[in-house]
């Protein structure tokens, strides 16, 4: 062992290297200033100007119990989900049977049976029967015959379909969520999927947890807002950046006045960096949204500004359901007709009647969708959203039902109640992180004063090992992104605990083989030796109980678990390996007593 | 050359484990049965993860009655409630917890009951509620006009502004669109189409304020007041955890018994099994059922630690026993001087051990609150019970099972058994 210490010492310094290197983002992140960490929190990207260009991106990220935040676990209602499913397979075959000219009398979703999954229909005659079994039944996969009884046909979801959409409908909240969440500039937001029908959401930095459940329980994302094509206040902006343009298109409205569209168009990636840019220039009472600028396969996705009033006059609150049509020859692209609700019906008859020649942008979760001039007042209730774009038109198609499905059912495919919730206060926070800071600060303190008073200058070695052993934590967890957490820092701390047991058998074994007048050389081989079944023992055990601890817990007690268990292998690792290489560097003149 | 040590253990008078360790044996044993007594009788204190219900942390900017908080509480429908400082008197801050789950009191049910069957007395109005997943009530209502959800609104929401926040229709059951055959099935381009109201039970969805919000508006009322911390589990939720909290501790017992069937022969198996359970059973006894510190997530969490470390404390002092355990050692009485040899030999890494870890978690008790300081005193605590157990329990353990249970390796005729020589035939 002696001959190979300079090698191991070089191992040992490689690896610290290494751990600087991980560990950079994370110092540089905990070192900003609270206006900093602010930016930071609210534009993840800005972090970036904050490093070095060689270093790594990820570091540690304070938990939401120690920089205050919002835990949720959302419930999906399944089988609201598969009702939906059952009703819109019902509209389809009510159009089916319409466009085949297939005589009916009703076509139903049965709402109230068997948890909303059946369709029935009522045929006018035998030969209608006859024409759905021999032409149109194997377009109904997604049905499973129940019942037949004179002319009525009764169907429930197929079983293969119902696991399907459960599955889909816990997936499609997920995604509809973090779409939502995007738009509340959360940092870090985590949501994930938990059991079967559960969404676990985690918003840290985010105070208000009422503003958070009615951000992402809300039904209405449709909102219907006027263009403020009178402002030109973009043509006296100076300092475009150089990525962007700007552009004006001209168009006529119908009493022959001349009227300007002027926007900004940049390239898709650089829509924070213009949402950064426009901030402090746009003028009261006007706001300014994003939409894409129409595209061909293969070319560069460019997005551009509009430029709004900000009232908001009309929302989704307002619309009693949306259906997609297949388009007329002379206008050959599908479209979503909307049906606006009573008071809809009036508000949008009003505005239209108002604001006839200007145009309106249709807003769909903050992006504008399109924004067509009003050419005469619409007091039929019904407006539509025409599929536009140069796409094939079975891709307008299935872009048209996924946006009437989203207006219709608010975009959530199926229900959610709020099961669980925790929010720490910022305050709190701060306070639980002050409280981390002066825990750990009075253990070390302790432990180390401890072990050098005890043990003199192996003592020391000891407390080298456990600062190696903390650095080594440190930088995996960096490494990984993970997150600490109160009870991860009181893991860390026991880690530092349990690990000196390892020092401790260890230097107690030394004491006895020199107690029993070996040298001190002799001592320390034998003292790692011996002791090592035993280290190796008290980390197997704790590993066990960590390893369940990380199965079983959600949130606090996994990152208890994480760092136990990342603190197992690298207490074998410095405990074992590391600490030798000091005992051995004293050794290495032969010295025949040892401070211990 | 012999080499002089700072120690606090002073080697030329050893303790006699071996003696002592069966009176703790009893002492442990007793206190086992009084958990296994208290645990049904006088039942945990249930932290919010796994009661369910709401908690909130609130400061006031001014001085506050604990029985003008319990008032507005009451006065709200939380009959069920608790409220405690937390902190200091100067600091204003309490925590209240209330167990119901819903912004609705059983009288606010009732309430809009009858405000429903007022507003709608042709609909034959239904109101469906179950107050465990309590943010919603289902209104249902018979052959509904087109407009009722608007109706709904004004009638429920508008009305009830404390308590209720949308009105969602059950989209799909609305209208029902009809084709009305005339003349004939056959004659299909003739069939006209018609909207017909649905005559069937339409389901509507109202949308409840949250419980935490509906509680800290009314708090508002006392003075002003800022929300440091809110949690809210759901019967469904706290059931869950409950039942994945005992799994995760079943869990870590069968793998730590694996771990000891491999790791030890049948003598010390027992011993190590019986140290390992009595150890995280007594500090539920001390820390959640005399102490009354709530149990909650992290408390199994603290458990399921006291678990590792307590079998750790009594591997290292089996593994001592059995390495000095040579093959000259006969009768029980050499037994038990190599048991006592042993612990004496690891006493003082027991001692060092267990206080360098208690300088770890004592400060995390001293300086932080709620379900982390439970957790820290419920290590602590079980630390110290851990190596208390290690030291005599677990010896106690193994000279019981030894002395009673041992069969004599079979040795060839001629040789000499150990029971020969306790038997004093030799």
């Amino acid at each position: 062992m002696q001959n190979t210490v300079w090698i191991r010492l070089i191992v040992v310094v490689g690896l610290l290297g290494l751990a600087a290197y991980v560990m950079t983002p994370s110092v540089i992140y905990f070192g900003l200033s609270p206006d900093e960490t602010r930016e930071v929190q609210k534009d993840t990207a800005a972090f970036k100007k904050y490093l070095p260009s060689w270093a790594p991106e990820s570091h540690i990220v304070p938990g939401l119990d120690l920089q205050g935040g919002v835990h949720m676990v959302l419930g999906v209602d399944l089988d609201k989900a598969v009702s939906d499913r059952a009703r819109r397979v019902s509209n389809r075959l009510r159009t089916d049977l319409e466009e085949k000219k297939v005589a009916f009398t009703a076509v139903d979703h049965l709402g109230e049976e068997g948890k909303g999954d059946r369709v029935s229909a009522t045929f006018g005659s035998d030969e209608a029967i006859a024409t759905f079994d021999k032409d149109m039944a194997e377009n109904y996969a997604d049905l499973s015959e129940v019942s037949r009884s004179g002319m009525t046909i009764t169907w429930r979801v197929h079983p293969d379909w119902v696991a399907k959409v459960r599955a889909d409908a816990v997936d499609q909240t997920i995604k509809t969520i973090s779409n939502r969440i995007d738009k509340m500039h959360v940092t870090e937001p985590s949501i994930t999927k938990r059991g079967d029908d559960q969404v676990q959401v985690q918003l840290p930095g985010f105070a208000n947890p009422e503003e958070a459940k009615a951000l992402i329980g809300r039904t209405a994302q449709l909102e219907f807002q006027m263009c403020d094509d009178e402002n030109d206040f973009m043509t006296r902006l100076t300092d475009l950046p150089e990525w962007s343009k700007l552009e004006t298109s001209g168009y006529q409205r119908n009493n022959g006045a001349y009227a300007q569209d002027i926007y900004i168009d940049f390239p898709e990636d650089r829509l924070k960096d213009v949402r950064q840019y426009l901030v402090g220039k746009v003028p009261s009472g006007t706001v300014v949204k994003y939409g894409r600028l129409n595209s061909r396969p293969g070319e560069e996705i460019r997005w551009r500004t509009h430029t709004l009033k900000a009232e908001v006059n009309l929302t989704g609150d307002d619309l009693v359901n949306a259906q997609v049509a297949m388009g007329s020859p002379e206008q050959p692209q599908p479209y979503v007709a909307i049906e606006f609700s009573p008071t809809g019906r009036q508000l949008f008859g009003d505005l239209t009647t108002k604001n006839v020649g200007k145009r309106m942008a249709i807003v769909l979760e903050d992006v504008v969708d399109s924004a067509p001039v009003i050419n005469e007042p619409i007091t039929g209730g019904n407006a539509s959203i025409t599929m536009g774009g140069s796409r094939t038109r079975e891709e307008m198609i299935k872009d048209a039902n996924s946006l009437a499905l989203v207006l219709k059912a608010g975009a959530l495919p199926a229900p959610i109640t709020f099961r669980e919730e925790k929010t720490v206060g910022a305050s709190l926070g701060r306070d639980a992180l002050d409280a981390a800071k002066s825990a750990s600060m009075l253990g070390i303190l302790l432990v180390f004063g401890f072990l050098m008073i005890y043990y003199r200058l192996s003592g020391a070695i000891a407390c080298v090992g456990l600062v190696l052993n903390l650095t080594f934590i440190f930088a995996i967890l960096s490494w990984l992104g993970g997150t600490v957490t109160l009870p991860g820092i009181a893991g860390l701390l026991l880690t530092v605990g349990m690990a000196n047991d390892a020092n401790v058998l260890i230097n107690e074994r030394i004491r006895e083989d020199l107690r029993a007048g070996k040298t001190a050389r002799s001592a320390v081989q034998g003292g790692y030796s011996t002791a090592f079944s035993a280290i190796l023992d008290s980390n197997i055990t704790t590993a066990i109980a960590g390893i369940v601890l990380w199965q079983y817990g959600s949130g606090p007690i996994q990152n208890f678990a994480t760092t136990l268990l990342i603190g197992v292998v690298t207490t074998v690792f410095t405990a074992v390996f590391c600490t030798r290489i000091f005992f051995d560097l004293l050794l290495v003149k032969d010295r025949d007593t040892l401070s211990i | 050359m012999s080499q002089k040590f700072f120690t606090f253990f002073d080697l030329k008078s050893p303790i006699d484990f071996a003696t002592i360790g069966p009176k703790v044996l009893t002492g442990g044993l007793v206190l086992l049965a009084v958990t296994v007594l208290l645990l049904p009788t006088l039942g945990l204190n249930w932290g919010l993860d796994f009661s369910g219900g709401s908690e909130l942390q609130v400061q006031f900017k001014t001085p506050v009655e604990p029985g003008a908080i319990r008032s507005v509480l009451e006065k709200e429908g939380f009959g069920k409630n608790q409220v405690q400082r937390y902190g200091s008197e100067s600091q204003n801050e309490w925590l209240i917890r209330v167990e119901r789950l819903t912004a609705l009191s059983d009288d606010d049910v009732k309430r809009l009951d009858d405000k429903l069957k007022a507003a709608f007395p042709d609909g034959a109005p239904k109101l469906e509620f179950s107050a465990s997943e309590g943010d919603r009530v289902i209104v249902l209502l018979k052959a509904p006009a087109i407009d009722d959800a608007v109706a709904l609104q004004a009638a429920l929401v508008a009305a009830e502004a404390q308590l209720m926040k949308t009105v969602e229709e059950d989209a799909g059951l609305r209208l029902r669109r009809t084709r009305a055959v005339d003349g004939g099935a056959e004659n299909t381009d003739d069939a006209v189409l018609r909207d017909e109201p649905y005559q069937g039970t339409v389901k509507f969805v109202v949308q409840l304020q949250g419980v935490s919000d509906k509680l800290s508006k009314s708090l508002a009322s006392l003075g002003e007041l800022e929300v440091r911390r809110v949690d809210f589990v759901d019967a469904r939720v706290a059931e869950s955890l409950r039942t994945d909290g005992l799994l995760a501790l079943m869990l870590a017992l069968a793998g730590i018994l694996i771990y000891l069937a491999l790791r030890f022969d049948i003598y010390f198996a027992p011993g190590a099994l019986i140290a390992t359970l009595h150890d995280p059973l007594l500090a539920l006894l001390f820390v959640f059922l005399i102490g009354r510190f709530e149990f909650d997530t992290p408390s199994v969490a603290a458990l399921l630690t006291i678990v590792g470390y307590s079998v750790n404390g009594v591997i290292v002092i089996y593994d001592r026993i059995r390495e000095n355990l040579t093959a000259d050692v006969l009768t029980m009485d050499d037994v038990k001087k190599v048991v006592n040899h042993a612990v004496n030999d690891t006493f003082s890494r027991s001692v060092i051990t267990v206080m360098t870890t208690l300088m770890t978690t004592i400060p995390v008790a001293i300086f932080t609150s709620g379900a982390v300081r439970t957790f820290a005193v419920t290590l602590s605590v079980g630390f110290v019970i851990g190596t208390l157990s290690a030291l005599f329990i677990a010896p106690a353990l193994y000279l019981f099972f030894r002395k009673n249970f041992y069969v004599a390796p079979v040795v060839a005729e001629g040789e000499v058994t150990r029971e020969d020589r306790e038997r004093g035939v030799v």
